[in-house]
């Protein structure tokens, strides 16, 4: 049977009111009252589709090792490369072995879905063979646009394969069509929307019935089988209209996450199903649709195995972590909408020398560091010469992957002086469980968080922007550990 | 066996100009200031100069690479000259080739001179190049200075169990005594004294380090003459001569970085490097013998830390010996006796013979009594680059008898 | 119990680093208590370390007698209560933050 065997969740830390975006924009819009409910989830400035797309593949790695990895595919409508394999980027944080397949989606909201059929498709095909599918979007409006009232940033991710299937793939339904209700070209960095009322009625009113009904013809049951039915759409009315026309029972039709995180694009149907296996009982008939330029309707049944794996607990672990962001102009300094001055230190070029980032690859993107067979020390960054003054054997390393080790802080500050988007810069030493030490930049967190001897994560995520050459560089930063956060 | 190079070399004359905001000089403008008081004290003609080495850091808006530039602007004969990088100990490193050319008998009069010119770089601090190499612009924190050595306050506050409010307090005197020293001092870039509620009611510039917890950066040069024991004996007959008691190097070997037996709260340079010095200069306890000492105060708590790095202060003591006065000017050892980097400034490359300078000078008695040490013997300059887990650290003991 | 020495508005207080001055000096009730606090602006225009600057609130404490002697040099002292305990501290952090909107670091003597 081929399924989903693990799956994972992934909401960054800040939700911006929506009535202080309102408050500030709303002057220009005043109708968005309407859409300005609850808060959104928004990145830290050093997030983006591929860091929050890692941090929902790591919680979905739980139980799994790296070598298990045969393939790695990547979904979203904001990665950074239009040419470097993004899912690579993915594939090298969660330390994949080489000899993998990896895939980017993109083109329109249904790639998240598109990329679970994909993996799927090649469970089906290569007995034994696991594929991580990783998504993740981080969209933009204009400001005062309904867009950016209602979009949010949020990742999933899940890990496909034919064993300890917690959920059995038992069909799928698709529709392609160029309707087109939003666009973004090649150039563009904000999102377009045609009128609402025909996106409404037209798109969602028309798609997702068909697609709904589609599946159950193919499958053979109908639409009151199913015990969850999750589909993305912005439109409250429309669903509860959509929902009493098909006869869906409201208990059965998930929350969508719009006013505790929002609308996240290709995202939004993967977060929703990780969601709802956190919840899962055995048995359940699970009906999950995207919708963007046609939909994806896809039949899960939980079986008896999602009693052994709760997954990495993503999406309720990290709703529990959210902070205020009390600022709507951080939001749009942090997202690249408002110019700001970050001072001529800020401003300095440099350089990626790409055959060096090459040699050290492993280190750079896997947190890849090193064990001493002779003495047992470990250190970070890799050595070829122990850096154990008793020791010092050379060429006696083995490899080792310190991201999902965690450590303790050693020493920290909060750092007024450095160029930062997010002053202070908190960084500090931090020594690895299992020995060895790094100075890390710490994010996610205030300086009151954190004392000397106090346990903290890895999370991958964006080291610096290199606005000359639109070149995003990515590395490992410290979080405290997630049960200590006040 | 080597046997060090104690007594084997004296310094025959040293210069140091202004340190500050020198809009008025170029690195040529600093280097013809220091040199020029360093000759008339020493005596000698430029001719007599054998070799020399400078010692710089910051080449990007300073004087460049190599030992052109330096040998074109003081239009030294045709001579060596070497330009020596060691982080903010460059200016040791130029002593230290200086000396040890005299001690070898590879010359007799050698030239070492500290040069940085920071002010043209349009902004308050160093230009950002990859000082630490380019994997560290890949994966390195998003750090400054300041942030690097306030590490130690938090790891030395853990280690000894001291709430930060105590390591605050014995942090502010440090800040508090360097001022007092510096009004005195016609050569300091900044003579204002400041109150300790000045100090404590300044803002956090990296936690817990304050506005005056910190160094900042200037212009300016030092120089000085080396020769053997002999000829300066010859040059000087009826003068006290300044000797170089021991002069060691140490260097972070990668194991505070990245192995685990650092406590995070000192710095194993510099208890490395003093052990050896007092080996090297016959010193059994340095806390009963040494007189006066310039430490490298880029920080308050890089001094708090240095003061039982040095082996002078029990370990975890250091705040008791710093609040009960012992190094404030009128204390057992005084320390930074001109005002330190809190009010010269730091121009890399010459801060380390500044230091020397200053007690060259206190051990030839040349200050007026309101800045004098009374009655000096042995004197200990201490010198560091880099950061806490990675750094250089160079001390000089200096005697005269 | 402690001192406070009120430093000259406007007077510009150099270190090496830089220098900060007081812009304004302020009163605010909690808990039925008065506490004293200054607004600050600092510039690190000469640090190593790049330029940097800010706006920031520094409270000496509870005020005990506001203003109640000069000292030798003429500045004005008054007797304070520092606060120490940290659930009093984050409050009075808030409301101070709340008052001075743009203001990002308060410091407790």
């Amino acid at each position: 049977m081929v399924g989903i065997s693990s799956f994972g969740g992934y909401i960054p830390r800040f939700r911006l009111n929506r009535m202080l975006v309102f408050g500030a924009m709303g002057w220009l819009n005043p109708v968005n009252i309407t859409n300005a409910r609850g808060e959104k989830a928004v990145g830290n400035f050093d997030e983006d589709s591929i860091t929050m797309a890692v941090a929902a593949g790591m919680d979905c790695m739980k139980g799994f090792k790296r070598e298990d990895i045969d393939g790695v595919y990547f979904a979203s409508t904001t990665a950074p490369y239009k040419e470097r394999q993004n899912a690579n980027l993915v594939a090298g944080a969660l330390g994949a072995p080489d000899a993998i397949r990896t895939a980017d989606f993109g083109g329109s909201l249904k790639a998240g879905t598109s990329a679970l059929l994909s993996a799927l498709e090649y469970a089906a095909a290569n007995e034994g063979g696991n594929v991580m599918v990783c998504c993740a979007d981080s969209r933009l409006g204009k400001m005062a646009s309904a867009q950016e009232m209602r979009f949010g940033d949020g990742g999933a991710a899940f890990m496909v394969g034919d064993e300890d299937v917690i959920a059995e793939f038992k069909g799928s339904f698709s529709t392609a069509y160029d309707f087109v209700d939003h666009l973004r070209g090649a150039f563009t960095k904000y999102d377009r929307m045609w009128e609402e009322r025909w996106i409404r009625d037209i798109g969602y009113g028309q798609f997702i019935p068909e697609a709904i009904n589609g599946l159950c013809d193919k499958v053979g049951l109908s639409a009151g089988d199913f015990d969850k039915i999750l589909y993305p759409c912005p439109y409250g009315r429309a669903r509860k209209t959509m929902n009493a026309k098909m006869e869906l029972d409201q208990e059965k039709v998930a929350d969508d996450m719009l006013e505790t995180v929002g609308d996240t694009g290709s995202a939004q149907p993967l977060l929703m199903l990780a969601s709802a296996l956190e919840q899962a009982e055995p048995g359940e008939k699970i009906l999950v649709l995207s919708f963007g330029s046609g939909c994806d309707a896809l039949y899960f049944e939980v079986t008896d195995a999602v009693k052994k794996n709760k997954g990495g607990g993503g999406v309720a672990k990290w709703m529990a972590r959210r902070a205020d962001l009390d600022n709507y102009q951080k939001y749009l300094v942090w997202r690249g909408i408002a110019p700001a001055d970050i001072g001529v230190r800020g401003e300095e070029d440099k350089m990626t020398r790409w055959s060096l980032v090459w040699r050290n690859h492993k280190a750079f993107l896997g947190l890849e560091g090193s064990k001493c067979k002779k003495c047992g020390a470990q250190m970070f960054p890799p050595q070829r010469m122990c850096a154990n003054p008793d020791c010092g054997a050379i060429d006696e390393m083995e490899p080792v992957y310190l991201s999902d080790k965690g450590g303790k802080i050693f020493s920290f500050t909060g750092d007024m002086l450095a160029a930062s988007v997010n002053p202070p810069a908190i960084y500090g030493n931090v020594a690895f469980n299992g020995g060895g030490k790094n100075v890390f930049d710490f994010t996610d967190c205030t300086i009151d968080d954190l004392a000397v001897g106090n346990p903290v994560d890895f999370t991958f995520r964006i080291k610096r922007y290199d606005p000359h050459r639109d070149i995003t560089n990515y590395f490992w930063k410290a979080v405290p550990a997630v049960e200590e956060v006040k | 066996m080597a046997e060090g190079i104690r007594d084997k070399v004296v310094i025959l004359g040293m210069g140091c100009t202004k340190f500050g905001e020198r809009w008025d000089c170029g690195s040529s403008d600093l280097l013809i200031e220091s040199y020029q008081e360093c000759m008339e004290d020493a005596g000698i003609e430029k001719k007599d100069i054998q070799a020399a080495w400078i010692g710089t850091h910051i080449d990007e808006v300073n004087l460049g690479k190599g030992g052109t530039y330096v040998s074109s602007a003081l239009h030294l004969p045709l001579i060596p000259v070497t330009r020596t990088e060691n982080f903010c100990a460059s200016g040791t490193e130029a002593f230290r080739g200086a000396t040890y050319a005299i001690a070898s008998g590879a010359c007799d009069i050698a030239l070492a001179i500290g040069v940085e010119k920071l002010k043209d770089t349009g902004y308050g601090g160093l230009p950002d190049s990859p000082a630490f190499g380019q994997e560290a612009v890949m994966i390195g924190p998003n750090a400054t200075a300041p942030g690097m050595f306030a590490q130690l306050a938090t790891a030395y506050a853990a280690k000894y169990d001291l709430p930060m409010e105590k390591v605050k307090e014995a942090i502010t005197h440090v800040s508090w005594k360097s001022h007092q020293n510096g009004v005195k001092n016609p050569l300091a870039h900044l003579r204002k004294a400041v109150t300790k509620e000045q100090i404590m009611g300044a803002p956090m510039v990296a936690y817990p380090l304050g506005l005056f917890d910190c160094c900042g950066v200037s212009d300016g040069s030092a120089a000085a003459i080396l020769t053997t024991p002999e000829i300066a004996k010859k040059l000087k007959p009826n003068d006290p001569l300044v000797k170089v008691k021991a002069l060691q190097i140490s260097v972070s070997s990668g194991e505070e970085a990245m192995y685990d037996k650092w406590d995070g709260a000192s710095l194993l340079t510099t208890q490395t490097a003093s052990k050896k010095a007092y080996e090297e200069a016959g010193i059994k306890d340095p806390r009963k013998e040494i007189s006066m000492m310039e430490v490298h105060d880029c920080f308050s708590i890089t001094e708090l830390a240095t003061m039982e790095n040095l082996w002078i202060s029990p370990p975890g003591k250091a705040p008791e010996d710093i609040l009960n006065g012992f190094y404030d000017l009128d204390g057992e050892i005084p320390c930074q006796t001109d005002g330190g980097l809190k009010c010269f400034g730091h121009p890399i490359g010459a801060s380390g013979l500044r230091m020397i300078y200053e007690m060259y000078s206190q051990l030839l008695g040349r200050w007026p009594e309101d800045r004098a040490v009374k009655d000096p013997k042995l004197a200990l300059t201490h010198n560091l680059g880099g950061v806490p887990a990675s750094n250089v650290c160079s001390i000089a003991i200096f005697g005269v008898d | 119990m402690a001192e406070h020495i009120h430093q000259e508005i406007g007077e510009e207080i150099r270190s090496v680093a830089g220098y900060y001055m007081v812009l304004e000096e302020g009163v605010l009730e909690y808990n039925g208590r008065e506490v004293l606090y200054l607004v600050q602006a600092a510039e690190v225009d000469t640090s190593c370390c790049g330029p940097g600057g800010m706006g920031y609130l520094y409270v000496p404490g509870y005020i005990r007698s506001l203003k109640s002697r000069k000292n030798q040099t003429g500045l004005w002292v008054s007797e304070v209560d520092r606060i120490k305990e940290q659930g009093e501290r984050r409050d009075i952090e808030k409301q101070l933050m709340q008052k001075h909107p743009g203001f990002q670091q308060v410091t407790f003597a």
